[in-house]
């Protein structure tokens, strides 16, 4: 795999960050075009002074991501000869080069891989494994260490002024793969969501079409592009000629201050970040004359907090949604003058898309029933990569996909969730399954059984580890957690571990998860490590 | 006193470690701000494992880079909590 490092040469600058430009621009509809970079290209042409990207202080236009994603796609192309659909990896955080490289690949008739700029070692070669990309795009801020010895070449963006880029348009379309979005499968090793060209632009339609979005708009990204739903508001934004705002955005009173600071009309995160902001944010305290929305996916967001932050915004609007990687991105939304009616609904399906509640033949329950949350509409996914078994389970020969939440649907065609039907647990808006944690340790310690229970804290969710012998070997727990802290990243890593003499089983002698999960509340409240043993007395 | 706060500041260098290979390198001293290591996620994270595991609480103005430089910083903070005079005698 070859490394190709972007760098950001010239650019101009267009002004100040906040400058406001009223247009009556409209972009065309994304289900116009059939491939998602040549939609990108019919905006940046018609938007190419307007900035697309404002990137802590420097503004990025439309025209300046034009070229650098031709510079790209013209590198790629070069050295890719021949090679439709090859796999290209981005590993890059939110910026205008992670721009360029997507769209880049997509004009190169190429498939982008996008991968978390933090990814654990283990997780980052079984998926570099099973997709092989070609090229590995990055920048030298984002790049891992580990990949030195890969053969690197540096590439200025926008242009080499010595090389004329053009070349033809892309040729892949509709139903040709476009993105690989890699996810926790059932049995923690990651599965790729194939999306198509059609799946991208349908899903994006869609959302264009049950929110505000306009050409004006200028949408704070807190959620990196490689994730379903950040790549959604990427793609969102950028499709109708708005701006993306791009910054330091580490502590929640950042957030604020930048939604103040550089005028922000919307905002988009997942629960765990709306928890932060009322926590330590300060939301509400200053006005947000600009904002006008704010949305929430990826995750439920507690009843009490999306009325408290509904309160905070007023009078911007605050819409909760629902979907998944499968469907691209998203589901369903709640209208906002909904919210204290259908209370802990995630709404009306979007348009475009067929929201059922089914049972386990595939048939539509009745109002007020429990059963499994299934999907149908262009932006379902075309499967699982290089996995059939996979893909028959959740996709069917009539294109209804079974999201695997357990869900009911009222009178009035609201939907309300009840958790996941498997063991896939949700921390952070990342799936996480308990297999991942339970493999580890008995990989490294076979003669301990261990068994990963979700624990919800506050407003999060995370794991205790039960652990129970095989024989008469001792149970190391030290040696365990260090391991888990090591291979582990943080959200993954079990809050406590407990050891048990046996496990309690099912009458069908499988481990009782169940049994273990009422264990649960008598372990929680008390700190794993007691402040004492921190400040022994000299 | 002392080996206690090294129990700290190895369990929040591992902390850190364990976020990939970009991370396996942070010591003590690391700027985590200026690096840009240290995101809203690892944020949110630390927050976490530190109210958690050494059962601190932080006050709404206390998240905030000046507690957050360095891993030296975060323990400095944490050992003030569980402590105000040793945390400041270090």
């Amino acid at each position: 795999m070859e490394v190709l490092l972007l760098q950001v040469g010239t650019h101009e600058a267009l002004g100040a960050t906040t400058a406001h430009d009223v247009s009556d621009y409209r972009a065309p509809s994304p289900l116009a075009v059939a491939n998602l970079g040549t939609a990108f290209l019919n905006v940046a042409r018609a938007r190419a002074d307007h900035p697309a990207v404002a990137a802590n202080r420097d503004v990025f236009s439309y025209d300046w991501i034009r070229r650098a994603a031709n510079c790209v796609g013209g590198c790629l192309r070069a050295r890719l000869r021949h090679v439709l659909g090859a796999r290209v990896a981005l590993q890059l955080s939110n910026s205008p080069e992670y721009l360029a490289a997507f769209y880049g690949t997509l004009l190169a008739d190429c498939v982008v891989v996008p991968l978390p700029i933090s990814l654990e070692e283990h997780r980052r070669r079984q998926i570099l494994e099973s997709c092989k990309p070609e090229i590995l795009i990055t920048r030298l801020s984002d790049f891992n260490s580990q990949e030195a010895h890969s053969p690197a070449t540096t590439l200025a963006l926008p242009e080499n002024s010595n090389e004329k880029i053009s070349f033809s348009p892309p040729v892949r379309r509709d139903r040709d793969l476009a993105m690989l979005l890699f996810t926790s499968g059932s049995m923690g090793m990651p599965k790729g969501v194939m999306l198509s060209h059609r799946n991208l632009l349908a899903n994006a339609d869609s959302i264009l079409r049950g929110l505000p979005i306009c050409a004006d708009d200028r949408a704070l990204a807190v959620l990196p592009f490689c994730h379903a739903f950040g790549n959604s508001i990427l793609q969102t934004h950028i499709l109708s000629g708005a701006t993306l705002l791009i910054d330091r955005l580490t502590f929640p009173s950042s957030i604020v201050e930048a939604l103040r600071r550089l005028e922000a009309t919307s905002f988009s995160a997942v629960p765990e970040v709306y928890s932060m902001l009322l926590k330590y944010g300060h939301l509400g305290e200053l006005p947000l004359p600009a904002l006008r929305y704010m949305t929430v996916a990826g995750g439920e967001l507690r009843y009490d907090l999306a009325t408290e932050i509904e309160n905070r915004i007023r009078p911007a609007s605050f819409h909760v949604m629902y979907g998944q990687s499968e469907a691209t991105a998203r589901l369903a939304s709640l209208p906002p003058e909904q919210l204290r009616i259908r209370r802990g609904s995630i709404g009306r399906p979007i348009s475009g898309v067929d929201l059922a509640v089914m049972d386990e033949a595939n048939r539509e329950l009745p109002a007020g029933i429990i059963g499994m949350l299934c999907a149908r509409g262009e932006n379902v996914m075309l499967g699982y990569w290089q996995d059939k078994s996979a893909t028959t389970d959740v996709l069917s020969g009539d294109g209804w996909l079974r999201t695997g939440d357990l869900a009911h649907c009222d009178e009035d065609g609201f939907f309300y969730l009840h958790g996941r039907a498997s063991l896939l647990v949700k921390v952070q808006g990342h799936r996480v399954h308990p297999a991942e944690i339970e493999g580890l340790v008995e990989a490294g310690f076979p003669e301990t059984c261990a068994v990963a229970i979700p624990m919800a804290r506050g407003d999060e969710t995370r794991f205790v580890l039960f652990l129970a012998p095989r024989d008469d070997r001792p149970i190391n727990v030290i040696k365990i957690r260090a391991v888990c802290q090591r291979e582990l990243p943080a959200y993954k890593q079990p809050l406590h571990y407990e050891v048990l003499d046996r496990f309690p089983l099912t009458p069908g002698y499988k481990i009782d998860r169940s049994a273990l999960a009422l264990l649960v509340p008598r372990i929680r409240g008390t700190p794993r490590i007691q402040a004492d043993d921190i400040l022994t007395q000299s | 006193m002392t080996a206690n706060r090294k129990q700290l500041e190895a369990d929040l260098i591992q902390f850190v470690r364990s976020r990939g290979s970009r991370h396996a390198a942070v010591i003590l001293r690391t700027e985590l701000l200026e690096s840009g290591l240290l995101d809203s996620l690892l944020l949110m994270d630390f927050i976490f494992h530190i109210e958690e595991a050494y059962g601190v609480r932080f006050d709404s103005d206390q998240v905030n880079p000046s507690n957050f430089c360095t891993i030296e910083d975060i323990v400095g903070f944490v050992l003030s909590q569980l402590s105000m005079p040793q945390g400041q005698s270090g």
